[in-house]
């Protein structure tokens, strides 16, 4: 079965995004819901799958596809929940696109909604099963991201100020994103003058916490070539998980990401020079400099280099995380890495539209350090 | 010293027991050997469900040092900053373990790559926690 190029984004949807107070996970991702369809011109009873990402204050938990399906009146062909954290978003694309490509539906929507901001969530879980973790004070996503950006500096010399670079670039993209949550534009100072949260990690190494929905809706490349915007293919994907912690000595390195990077790239049958602009998946810096070095465009050890002089940043020789990322733009886990992914290749990112885009990595990461997924979303060439 | 008691489970009990006479042991597989950490019911090796809990070297070396100067919890809020290293045992198992430093001198330092000892606090209902223990005189010794 092949699968490259046969499956296309039809449209994309997000509610604003940031302090949404009065709002639910349930009512937002239906208003996500709603903009995806309006981008697409479908009709939701066009729809007959629903994947969802239950938000961290979804009280429906793994069946809140139920509640969603119910909530917007249709009954799937194919359904279900994931929760991977911010790798669900990409693992769920793949899961629609198999299902659309095995003949289990047609038209695959895509959803999350979260109330992280107002409704208190704190992303500070210990791991450690049965000795938690938490005995020894070791606890929250910015802990595990400190190890891994620890090792990276001890390993090869990678400085703060180099993951200052990623969150300058980003908050530059964000700047330029009506959307964008954060604003204002920051410096390496600035990084470097905020307070520490988990040494190595300062404030601004750290994503957002944030309100707000996403939808993305997929079908058939030749149904969605009839639709309201031009199609964007689903290249390549591949996702790979590292279930181990401590008993795996490279763990910190995430090296699991490179296997998903490789089998996305086969099955797009391109490169990583193919790459015109990536949005890779930012819950603290650390994880871009590694994503850099897993696709390919630069050796191991060699991101804290690449992510000077501006590379990253538009213009550079590869802009990164163009609408601002999990850390400007704002945190929906990686589900809006997607929508600006798509936007790129229909030329719609308007002032921060990276020019002649032909591809577009996008890349997801969850849970502790396990989980990763990357895609390579590519413009039709018809 | 607000640190949480550690609440054990029927598979992590004899790591506690262990624990609270000063010891450190972990599960070492009956059939191929290895030493498993963190705790499971079967080796990650060859999936045999029949292990020992064997003691390990109480000193290890510090493969990363974090400071935390945010408490997660109402009981390491009191506590900040603090720092929490992932250490290597010489028999190959690592772990995280909360670093004593009552002067607060060791949150401003960097340990990866020093050899630190484990030691034990004893909590309230007399159960074992290990920690461990940077003695800068003490290296030498462990190397
Ligand atoms: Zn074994």
């Amino acid at each position: 079965m092949k699968i490259s190029d046969t499956i296309a984004f039809a449209g994309v949807g997000a509610t604003p995004q940031g302090k949404l107070s009065g709002r639910t996970p349930l009512d937002l991702g239906i208003e996500a819901f709603r903009h995806a369809l309006d981008d697409a011109g479908l009709k939701k009873d066009d729809v007959d799958g629903i994947l969802t990402m239950p938000g961290t204050t979804s009280p429906e938990g793994g069946l809140h596809f139920l509640r969603f399906g119910e909530a917007v009146g249709i009954n799937p062909r194919y359904t279900g929940s994931m929760t991977m954290g911010g790798a669900t978003a990409g693992c769920l694309v793949q899961m629609g696109a198999m299902a659309i490509a095995a003949g289990l539906a047609t038209t695959v929507a895509c959803i999350f909604g979260d109330t992280a901001k107002t409704g208190g969530s704190r992303f500070d879980r210990a791991s450690g099963g049965e000795t938690s973790w938490a005995t020894w004070g070791m606890m929250s996503a910015a802990a595990n991201s400190g190890i891994a950006a620890d090792r990276h500096m001890h390993t090869y010399g990678t400085t703060s100020r180099q993951l200052a670079e990623v969150a300058v670039a980003c908050r530059y993209h964000a700047s330029l994103n009506p959307a964008a949550v954060m604003r204002d534009p920051i410096t390496v100072e600035d990084h470097q003058a905020s307070p520490w949260i988990v040494r190595p990690l300062h404030l601004l190494d750290c994503c957002l916490i944030s309100d707000g929905a996403v939808c993305v809706i997929l079908t058939s490349t030749e149904r969605a070539r009839d639709l309201r915007k031009p199609a964007v293919l689903v290249g390549g994907f591949g996702q790979a998980h590292t279930t181990m912690n401590l008993e795996q000595e490279d763990w910190w390195y995430v090296p699991h990401q490179k296997r998903a990077l490789a089998d996305a790239f086969a099955m797009a049958g391109c490169a990583t020079s193919d790459i015109q602009v990536a949005q890779l998946y930012d819950n603290f810096t650390i994880s871009v400099l590694l994503w850099l070095e897993h696709a390919g465009f630069c050796g191991a050890g060699e991101s804290g280099a690449f992510v000077e002089n501006g590379r990253i940043r538009l213009g550079g020789e590869l802009p990164v995380n163009t609408a601002g990322g999990n850390l400007s733009e704002s945190y929906m886990e990686g589900w809006l890495h997607i929508v600006e992914g798509v936007r790129q290749v229909r030329g719609e990112s308007g002032t921060r539209q990276v020019p002649d885009v032909e591809h577009c990595l996008v890349t997801g990461r969850g849970m502790i350090l396990n989980c990763s997924n990357a895609m390579i979303l590519r413009k039709d060439a018809r | 010293m607000t640190k949480p008691v550690p609440a054990a489970t029927p598979l992590s009990l004899p790591f506690w027991e262990a624990a609270s006479r000063g010891e450190l042991k972990m599960q070492k597989c009956d059939d191929c050997g290895h030493i498993r950490f963190p705790i499971g019911p079967a080796c990650t090796k060859c999936l045999s469900p029949h292990s020992t809990w064997t003691g390990v070297s109480r000193h290890g070396k510090v493969l990363s040092h974090l400071v935390f100067h945010r408490g997660y919890t109402p009981d390491w809020r009191t506590e900040v900053p603090y720092s929490v290293v992932m250490l290597q045992l010489p028999e190959g198992p690592r772990l995280f373990l909360d670093v004593v430093d009552p002067d607060k001198k060791l949150v401003e330092a960097d340990l990866v790559g020093q050899q630190v000892r484990i030691t034990f606090d004893t909590m309230a209902d007399g159960v074992g926690v290990p920690r461990a223990l940077y003695e800068a005189p003490m290296q030498e010794a462990h190397t």
